[in-house]
């Protein structure tokens, strides 16, 4: 009797407990959909999108002999960053600290470093940004600005983060890195340019030292259509429907409301606008991240693309398309693709519709650079400032095949940012 | 006895509410588990070509690296085929043809044992070392070696070996191409995976039900010419046979791109369009 006097309560509070248990582990349980629609995605873009690790990838290394002597390391039958960048996996333990600041003697020593190798990017990023190369073992870092790698050759402990602007010098002591591996990458067959790093209007960079033979190359180009990127980018739930205007070169659709897509049909340059309220992001992490993800929304192949210059002022990132570890550059010294945040209700992404995909036999002789004290001398003697020029480097200019439009030739030649912009050196001194 | 209804009543409600609850909870859990399986989506789409009554063994899921190559054909077999012995070559259109005078004997049961014992000597083939047998591509009666290029060999007519066979386990004469000057044309970059190349394929309804994937190979095949020249990318070679057919199909995917490759033969200056080449 007393028994099932007490039956009923106890059941009631079990049952109770059981349903509250239920309805908690329910509501917390992350059971979204989201990752159902992730999964749904062209499965081909997924996977010819490169990672994040691939695109903010240092662009150039150089190695520092035991007798100081530089050169940088040029692709040939492998991409020399990617190699080395594949020793920098497994660090453990990795700790930071600033050596110096403001230093430039104290900078040059590390930078010039006998047995070490410098990876350089070619404009500044966060150690966030490091840390997706070096598989986010420098997660806990504080997020300095840098943009030269040194590691040494015959020191597994230790390696450094520069920063060009500031002159900054930090020390990362890890544990510990692979050197037989990192050195075995020296003695793979890689071509090697005699250089220099050096001061130029009181900011680092690599010179060439001597004159330089550069292979041009043909391309076979892969054309993109024109409605491939209507319906990646003008896919938006909010309006349904997208107008079409077209006035002269320019074909221009809209969503009446906040996207509209511009096509060039004589440059084949197309443009982006994107008028829906954006997080208006200033710092360079956040910018990186942002625009990583906006390159894949695009859906461009992202082959042999490289991040190459984050502009602060304009906020645009600009990314351009590397042969043989040099960059090329098309009319303008427009790259492949370029994102760029105007303001809080604006962004815009410039790519072009054309990129070079499949190298072909090119019957060319080779070209020979002038070294880069030459250039600069010549600039300077047809009267260009000293002072304006901000950075060079040896690229690859893009240029139309005249046999069929399929094809391009891309032509060596040193590269200047003058004024703000890149110029070809050819085209400087044909200038005036 | 009312307090002990009202109890009563609560007890059944509550019990209720559990079921219900355990109902959607079980139901999520399956959900998560679908979702966790289409993270993995690709063993998902192995067994749905299963299920297509495709045979598909163990596939490997590695990556590999690959370059873009490049060859030149041009008359070097006929500059060379004066050193032959025991046979009479023509030459015609770049390729060898060769009749041997006295039918070569080789092995029984493995005759490209006896002939890559013989494949470096000089008075045999031209450049035979640079030469490797190719099993799917041969028959008992025809047997077939590729060109060896950067760790792979090109599977391409303009750059094998096929050597006929009679009855008798005997050599009677083979037909040569060859491409000179192989060399890549950028660093090695990886390609796709075995399993993406096939389910990409599959995905491209190209895989018939009831059929079998015989075998898969990483090789090079042409992309293009260019007068002399011809252009080779990576290329996921794919054997294909139904179940009630002897003969195997092949299919293409680029091991780049993942694009399927159908053949062209036209010279690329002749081409309007890229999808002419390499779609």
């Amino acid at each position: 009797m007393k028994f099932s006097r007490y039956l009923i309560p106890i059941a009631l509070t079990i049952a109770v407990v059981v349903s509250l248990t239920l309805s908690v582990v329910l509501w917390t349980n992350p059971a979204n959909y989201r990752s159902k629609q992730n999964s749904e995605q062209n499965p081909q873009t997924e996977q010819l999108s490169k990672p994040k690790s691939y695109v903010y990838t240092p662009i150039q290394a150089v190695h520092t002999n035991s007798d100081g002597t530089q050169e940088i390391l040029v692709n040939r039958l492998v991409n020399a960053v990617t190699e080395i960048k594949k020793t920098m996996q497994g660090y453990h333990d990795a700790k930071i600290k600033t050596l110096s600041r403001d230093s430039q003697t104290k900078y040059l020593n590390i930078a010039n470093r006998p047995d070490s190798i410098m990876l350089n990017y070619s404009s500044p990023v966060s150690i966030k940004v490091v840390n997706q190369i070096v598989n986010h073992r420098f997660k806990n870092f504080p997020n300095h600005t840098v943009n030269r790698i040194v590691l040494p050759t015959n020191n597994s402990t230790k390696l450094y983060l520069l920063n060009d602007k500031n002159f900054a010098v930090y020390q990362v002591s890890v544990q510990h890195h692979d050197l037989k591996s990192l050195n075995k990458v020296l003695d793979m067959n890689i071509r090697t340019i005699p250089a220099s790093l050096r001061l130029f209007n009181k900011q680092p960079m690599v010179y060439v030292d001597d004159s330089v033979q550069m292979q041009p190359y043909k391309y076979l180009v892969d054309r993109q259509s024109q409605d491939y990127f209507v319906s990646r980018l003008m896919n938006n739930e909010e309006s349904q429907n997208v107008t079409a205007k077209r006035r002269r070169n320019l074909l221009i659709y809209s969503d009446q409301n906040s996207l509209q897509l511009t096509f060039n049909s004589q440059t084949r340059m197309v443009e982006f606008s994107d008028y829906r309220t954006n997080k208006d992001q200033r710092a360079i992490t956040s910018v990186l991240n942002n625009s990583y993800k906006d390159l894949v929304k695009l859906g461009l192949p992202l082959d042999n693309v490289r991040f190459f210059r984050y502009d602060t002022k304009t906020r645009t990132v600009m990314y351009r398309t590397f042969v043989e570890g040099f960059p090329i550059f098309r009319a303008n010294g427009f790259g492949t693709i370029s994102t760029r945040i105007m303001n809080s209700s604006a962004k815009r992404l410039n790519f072009s519709l054309d990129n070079p995909e499949v190298p072909i036999p090119s019957k060319r002789g080779y070209t020979t650079l002038p070294a880069t004290e030459v250039v600069i001398r010549r600039l300077v003697a047809r009267g260009y400032k000293t002072k304006d020029i901000q950075q060079m480097r040896i690229g690859y200019g893009w240029q139309k095949d005249k046999e069929s439009q399929l094809l391009i030739n891309l032509i060596p030649d040193w590269y200047i940012y003058y004024n703000n912009q890149w110029h070809s050196y050819t085209s400087l001194m044909n200038q005036y | 006895m009312n307090f002990r209804r009202i109890e009563l009543i609560f007890l059944v409600t509550f019990i209720a509410i559990d079921i219900f609850l355990f109902g959607m909870f079980e139901q999520n859990t399956n959900q998560q588990a679908d979702n966790m399986s289409d993270g993995d989506s690709d063993s998902q789409v192995v067994k749905e070509m299963r299920d297509d009554q495709i045979e598909v063994s163990h596939l490997s899921e590695k990556k590999n690296f690959a370059y873009y190559l490049s060859g030149t054909q041009n008359d070097i077999l006929r500059q060379q085929m004066g050193q032959l012995a025991n046979q009479t070559p023509h030459y015609v259109s770049h390729e060898l043809e060769s009749e041997f005078k006295e039918p070569v004997t080789v092995n029984k049961t493995t005759p490209q044992k006896s002939i890559n014992q013989m494949l470096d000597d000089p008075t045999f083939v031209v450049n035979g070392g640079q030469y490797s047998y190719s099993k799917n591509l041969s028959t008992s009666r025809n047997l077939v070696y590729s060109q060896k290029a950067m760790g792979s060999s090109i599977y391409s007519s303009e750059a094998q070996i096929s050597f006929t066979l009679n009855a008798n386990h005997q050599i009677v004469s083979y037909t040569q191409s060859y491409l000179q000057d192989v060399k890549s044309l950028r660093e090695k970059s990886e390609t796709i995976s075995e399993t993406r190349a096939l389910i990409w394929l599959y995905q491209y309804n190209e895989i018939p039900n009831n059929t079998k994937i015989a075998w898969t190979k990483l090789g090079y095949t042409k992309l293009l010419s260019i007068d002399n020249d011809r252009v080779f990318i990576p290329t996921w070679i794919i054997g294909i046979k139904p179940q009630n057919s002897p003969e195997i199909q092949l299919k293409k995917i680029n091991a780049f791109t993942g694009g399927i490759i159908k053949e062209t033969t036209g010279n690329l200056k002749d081409s309007q369009d890229l999808s002419d080449l390499t779609n």
